[in-house]
């Protein structure tokens, strides 16, 4: 264990590094130099694994749209797992409830004092224990109503009123939540937006083509904001 | 009778009165004797009190005095004592027996004189009478005696004037000590010591009131001085504290009194008053504190639903300003140990005798209250210390009540007054502002046409209590009984959370939200549209005119190409134009997205023709080309260069763009009038398949409405339905004018179709027949108009279908040819190249390969020119197309110069690139077609929708023979055979077609509902009909089948036509930005703003240097924070 300090400092190394601007350049041929997003995999009897297409087609419009290189398909990681830190960018959905076990709550404080982001998007159900486990992360952060000029809604594409809202489920509009540690904006929560179902295979929900168009415009945002070093 | 005893009584009665009178005189006599005395020391008191004596001559006064004094003592004895009436003998027994007899004159007289004298032993006369009458005469004299009353014969006025007299100069004496006070008594004193040397008195003496005792300290004190004696004008008061330090203050004298006033002492001091060497006694006054309130703070509590903090006041700042309910709690330390303490408290605008007291909780020096702040006032705080002493005026500490304003609340969407849309839902975004939060909100709604109760439903704001908070609500209105044309008056209403006073209330400005009616809504999109073409029309025009100018300054350069000034003139005038050009192109485009808007909301026209419409806008917003743009750029800069040849050159290119321009507004106008036609198809249909939903809504609900409801939505139909003949009518011009001669023509057949059947007529008379309670005949009119409406709008579903595939097939059929050609161009050229790459430089052949290479030129121009022809027909063929072929064209012109040069490479390598762009051109078209082809294919709907309007309407027709067969109820054996049984085998049919339906729609059960159990439906009427028994069971089961299929028809239309919504497509609500981050949230800011710079469109190179600065302000920002 007493190595264990140096392996954070790799990891965060290796984190760092792989969000540095150059990786942006499309002419980037290494098959591990590209983007990748990880899929949450927790416990508690939630669906961690809905929208199974809504990754590869949200890396594959990036990919089109911005020319940064990404990979085809999703990592899954577990968030006990050391490989946590090498990913830069976690993806969370479901519609059930969501349970942290300590040690888990331990490495996601850790991965966002690293420098980690999550990007956790309600799937319609999950609302309330993403909250309660949010807080056992982050017991002093207070989820912020993201305003409209914060730059995750213009990176790339513009989203004057913030996030778009994919599909119906209370009638609410969408919201864009976020936790902050040390001024860091490490978890974008979107609620009541459902971006994961708008990034899926046309004929899972039959969205029309422009939802659709938005929801991965919305996707890419994040992700761009994220790689341009966004806090 | 004795004479003896007669005559001693008689004598004894005389010396008695005798005696009485001595004493009378002898009293009197040292009376007066003390009289004179008191004089005589009254007037030696006066020598001594003027002469101030030495003690020689004192003694002698006072020696001289007492002997005075013993002398007149001696004087009146001896005088009294040698009164012969007073002394024993003959002379005082006669002359008192003659002053008795006076006394009694009526009964004595004289004649006690006479017996006594007669009866004397040695009378001179005795011997003149006789005994016995001597005796006699003594005897009646003395009988006389008894009774008398002795003292009337007493003289008693010299005591009384002596008394009068000694008054008198006691009287004197008094007056004199009283007048000279000071220099009286003290001569008397001197007097009593006549040997004693006595001081020189001063000439005055100097007193002070108040003469010792104590005060508050810091309170006004007044001292009077007093003088007495020869009294000075002016003194000194000395005071001196007890640490020694002694202060003067003069004080002016005036009538003997001088006063002189402190504002107060701080400790205690001792005082006198000083004139010269004269000074009066010293005095002390202790200084005693009252309490005081050394410190005071207070806790404000506002009211719980404020959610305001506690309030710590300000040290010794007792000033309040609360809330109504607001909780003060008061720590006073004073000054001294206290007894008591109580909060006065005075309402602002009551006397000051309303005063209410409350006490406080005294503790040694210290003392606590709370108070209850209701209302406006004043307070002090009073205390008494363990010695009894109240504080003196204690300061009045204001207590302001801060107003608890009414909330605000306002809709802010919609900001104005709207037409609801064809969703049936508004969409509500209400704000509502208060000092200290909202609690709820309700929306409240009346019908305008009626004297409507106000209906009410409650609003959520969110945050709950928050001082601004919002409620956004979708308020869907397909539940609620509206008619087209009907206006609702809406509000919100929001209550703060004053809990103490009650929640105060406030309502929004009301806003009107109306249900368009059909007409309304096609005259708004019409004119809209109208507005649009006109609009782009006059573009043109005015594009045309610029075009010819930009083309004739053109001309005038080459011809003159001297630039001077009005030259420079009219340029610049063209370029403006231009701009104006783009401006309107721009309005053009926002017209567009309004008529897309109205579109969308009222659902009156298909996705596909929405997306067209889309597409429209997309191509004028694309009207005016970064090129052009650029150009006009260029043609300022030259002008600015006042170069000739770079004018000329940005002209040229200018002219260039600017044909462009007016080339993409043809071509937006030609598509603007196709879609046009697409649209009104699109509407008719739409409009006629509502109003066919509406009459089949009217009859499912026949039952559950009374006949005046009945009668009211009836009537209602009758409009929509005169505006959809119209309207059919009206298209049908427009198809004609378009060259649809077929659409035309079906619209025209369509409309035969609508007189005839007289469907506006059956609406009015079903109205009719509700109205007047005939409701059997009412349903059989709008039956009957249902029939007439499905037949209607398949009709219009069919022409409009058959337009657009008629013009995609025209579309795909002018593609192939043009990609033919394009072939042919492509093969020809890739001879042309091949041999061109052979030959050589002298070669003959070059003249005839040049003639062939212009021949291929032609060739391609040619079908440039049609591509050009066909894009104003169709958004499929996109810009790129012609950019890839006008660059063929470049090449091919490269050629021909290679070849008239006779420079074998510089023809090879352009043709090369020609050829590649040839065919790349002809890929694109063949994606096209296929791309065409695909779309042409749709998603199935229109089959399935044809499908089951033919069902139904084979249904009907079975259901229309079955009516005519007599049958009531029970089970009745039909007679003609040979018709049941053709009937029957076409039910069979529809059966089977309806199982393979229902099989192939398996995955769009939850719109068309359980098609098999229609089919089974149709079995059992089919078994019914076989079995030659039909029943009230069997037409029951006939209707239920049309029923159903038409509800299967309408389900599967309103899945096409709203796909976004069915699929439970969220919608964008509007909604205000949450407020900015925290500073320490904010880390971005730097990053937006870098971002925004990018946004306002700088070049590369300012785009750099601006990301530089940012980066630099970013470190600077860093390092600042570390």
């Amino acid at each position: 264990m007493k190595y264990a300090p140096f392996l954070l400092l790799w990891l965060l190394t290796i984190s760092l590094l792989s969000i540095t601007p150059h990786r942006l350049t499309a002419e980037s041929t290494n098959p591990d130099d590209t983007f990748h997003i990880a899929r949450v995999k927790y416990g508690g009897g939630g669906d961690w694994y809905s929208n199974p297409s809504s990754i590869p087609n949200l890396l594959k419009f990036i990919r089109k749209q911005t020319g940064v290189m990404t990979a085809s398909d999703e990592d899954v990681v577990e968030l006990s797992s050391p490989r946590l830190f090498s990913h830069p960018y976690l993806y969370l959905n479901g519609h059930g409830n969501i349970r942290f076990t300590e040690r888990e709550i331990e490495h996601l404080r850790a991965y966002f004092a690293a420098g980690g982001f999550l990007h956790a998007d309600d799937n319609y159900g999950m609302d309330n224990s993403f909250r309660r486990e949010m807080k056992r992360v982050l017991p002093e952060a207070e989820f912020v109503d993201l305003p409209f000029n914060h730059p995750i809604y213009h990176s790339h594409f513009n989203f004057p009123s913030g996030p778009p809202k994919i599909h119906e489920h209370d009638g609410k509009p969408a919201q864009g939540l976020g936790l902050f540690l040390d001024g860091r904006l490490v978890v974008y929560y979107t609620y009541q937006s459902d971006l994961g179902d708008g990034w899926e295979d046309p004929d899972v929900h039959n969205d029309p083509p422009e939802k659709r168009l938005t929801a991965l415009k919305m996707g890419a945002n994040i992700v761009i904001w994220r790689l341009m070093g966004g806090e | 009778m004795n004479p003896v005893k007669d005559i001693e009584y008689a004598r004894r009665t005389l010396d008695q009165l005798r005696r009485s009178q001595f004493r009378i005189d002898l009293t009197a006599g040292l009376l007066r004797a003390l009289a004179l005395a008191v004089l005589v020391w009254t007037v030696g008191t006066g020598v001594e009190s003027g002469l101030r004596l030495p003690p020689g001559t004192r003694s002698l006064l006072l020696a001289g005095m007492a002997l005075l004094s013993v002398a007149f003592l001696l004087f009146t004895i001896i005088t009294v004592k040698r009164n012969p009436r007073l002394r024993r003998g003959r002379f005082a027994e006669e002359w008192w027996a003659l002053k008795l007899g006076q006394s009694a004159p009526d009964r004595i007289r004289d004649r006690l004189l006479n017996a006594l004298q007669v009866n004397q032993p040695h009378a001179r006369h005795r011997n003149l009478m006789s005994e016995e009458l001597a005796r006699r005469s003594l005897y009646l004299a003395v009988a006389d005696l008894a009774g008398i009353p002795l003292e009337n014969a007493l003289d008693g006025s010299p005591r009384r004037r002596s008394l009068v007299v000694l008054a008198c100069s006691a009287l004197i004496t008094i007056l004199l000590f009283a007048v000279f006070p000071a220099s009286y008594p003290s001569a008397a004193g001197r007097l009593a010591h006549p040997r004693t040397m006595f001081a020189v008195p001063p000439p005055f003496s100097l007193s002070i009131e108040p003469s010792g005792g104590w005060a508050y300290r810091g309170e006004p004190l007044a001292f009077t001085v007093s003088a007495t004696g020869l009294a000075p004008d002016e003194a000194d008061f000395v005071y001196r504290f007890e640490d020694g330090l002694e202060r003067s203050n003069r004080i002016r004298i005036k009538e003997g009194h001088g006063e002189i006033k402190f504002d107060g002492f701080p400790a205690s001091i001792s005082y006198l008053a000083r004139r010269g060497g004269i000074a009066s006694r010293e005095y002390h006054l202790d200084i005693i504190a009252r309490p005081q309130v050394a410190e005071l703070g207070y806790r404000l509590f506002p009211p719980q639903y404020s959610r305001l903090p506690m309030v710590l006041g300000r040290e010794n700042v007792g000033d309040v300003e609360a809330l109504p309910g607001s909780r003060l709690q008061l720590t006073v330390r004073a000054t001294k140990q206290l007894a008591q303490g109580w909060i006065a408290f005075m309402r602002a605008g009551s006397d000051s005798s309303s005063v209410d007291s409350l006490p406080l909780n005294v503790s040694g020096q210290t003392c606590t209250g709370r108070l209850r702040i209701m209302r406006e006032g004043s307070y002090r705080i009073r205390l008494v210390d363990s010695d009894g002493h109240e504080n003196r005026d204690p300061i009045s500490y204001r207590v302001r009540l801060l107003s608890d304003s009414p909330p605000l609340v306002r809709i802010t969407h919609p900001a104005e007054d709207v037409a609801l849309g064809d969703d049936m839902r508004l969409q509500l975004l209400v704000e509502a502002d208060d000092d200290y939060g909202i609690s709820r909100g309700q929306l409240a709604y009346r019908l305008m046409s009626q004297d409507s109760v106000v209906n009410r439903f409650p609003l959520e704001f969110a945050p709950r209590n928050a001082q601004a908070a919002t409620a956004e609500y979708i308020w869907d209105m397909s539940d609620m009984p509206l008619f087209p044309g009907d206006v609702l008056e809406y509000w919100a209403t929001a209550w703060d959370n004053d809990l103490i006073n009650g929640p105060k209330r406030s309502e929004s400005e009301r806003r009107l939200v109306r249900l368009p009616s059909v007409e309304e809504i096609i005259a708004s999109v019409e004119q809209s549209e109208e507005a649009g073409i006109e609009q782009a029309q006059r573009t043109l025009e005015e594009a045309r005119n610029l075009r010819e100018k930009i083309s004739e300054l053109v001309d005038e350069l080459h011809r003159n190409p001297e630039f001077d000034w009005e030259k420079g003139r009219e340029i610049k005038e063209a370029v403006d134009q231009q701009g104006d050009l783009k401006q309107q192109v721009e309005e053009l485009s926002r017209r567009i997205d309004d008529l897309v808007e109205q579109l969308d909301k009222h659902d009156l026209t298909t996705l596909e023709t929405l997306e067209k419409y889309q597409e429209l806008q997309n191509l004028i917003a694309e009207i005016a080309t970064p090129e052009l743009m650029e150009a006009m750029d260029r043609l300022r800069e030259a002008m600015d260069s006042q170069d000739p040849d770079k004018v000329r050159q940005a002209l040229e290119e200018f002219d260039i763009g600017s044909q462009e321009f007016l080339e993409r507004i043809e071509r937006s106008i030609s598509i603007f009038k196709q879609l046009q036609l697409e649209r009104k198809m699109d509407e008719l249909t739409r409009l006629t398949e509502e109003l066919l939903h509406q009459q089949e809504d009217i009859l499912e609900r026949m039952d559950d409405l009374t006949d005046e409801e009945l009668a009211d939505r009836a009537s209602a139909l009758v409009n929509p339905m005169n505006a959809i003949n119209e309207n059919m009518k009206e298209t049908a011009k427009l198809a004609e004018l378009a060259g649809e001669a077929t659409l035309a023509a079906q619209l025209d057949s369509l409309s035969k179709l609508s007189a005839e059947r007289d469907i506006s007529g059956g609406m009015r008379r079903a109205a009719e027949s509700f109205a007047q309670h005939v409701k059997p005949e009412g349903r059989a009119s709008g039956e009957q108009v249902a029939r007439d409406l499905a037949e209607l709008s398949s009709g219009l579903r069919q022409s409009s279908s058959d337009l657009k595939e008629r013009r995609k097939a025209q579309l795909a059929h002018e593609l192939r040819r043009i990609t033919e050609e394009l072939l042919y161009v492509s093969r020809s050229q890739e001879e042309l190249s091949s041999e061109s790459s052979r030959i050589e430089t002298r070669s003959p052949r070059y003249r005839n390969l040049a003639g062939r290479q212009e021949d291929v030129r032609l060739a391609l121009q040619g079908v440039i020119s049609r591509l050009f022809e066909l894009s104003r027909e169709t958004f499929f063929i996109t810009p790129d197309l012609g950019a890839s072929l006008g660059k063929a064209i470049d090449e091919l012109d490269r050629a021909l110069v290679g070849f008239s040069d006779r420079t074998p490479r510089s023809v090879v390598s352009p043709q090369q690139k020609a050829l590649g762009e040839i065919n790349r051109s002809a890929l694109k078209i063949l994606n096209i077609l296929a791309k065409l082809e695909s779309a042409s294919s749709s998603t199935g709907y229109e089959e399935m929708i044809e499908q089951l309007s033919q069902m139904a309407q084979s249904q009907q027709c079975l259901n229309d023979q079955s009516m005519m067969m007599p049958g009531g109820e029970g089970q009745q054996m039909m007679p003609g055979g040979e018709q049941l049984a053709r009937m029957a085998a076409q039910q069979r049919s529809l059966q089977q077609q309806m199982q393979q339906l229902s099989e192939k729609g398996q995955g769009m059960k939850d719109i068309l509902g359980d098609l098999e159990e229609i089919a089974g439906s149709m079995g059992e009427v089919a078994d019914d009909l076989e079995d030659r028994q039909i029943d009230e069971r069997t037409r029951r089961l006939q209707r239920q089948i049309v029923s159903r299929l038409l509800d299967a028809t309408r389900s599967v239309k309103e899945k096409e036509y709203s796909r976004r919504r069915e699929s439970r497509t969220g919608r964008d609500l509007t909604r205000k930005s949450p407020p900015a981050l925290l500073p320490d949230q904010d880390k971005d800011k730097l990053r937006r703003d870098l971002l925004r710079a990018f946004q306002e469109g700088y070049t590369k190179d300012y785009r750099q240097l601006i990301r530089n600065y940012f980066q630099a302000l970013e470190r600077s920002a860093e390092k600042t924070s570390r």
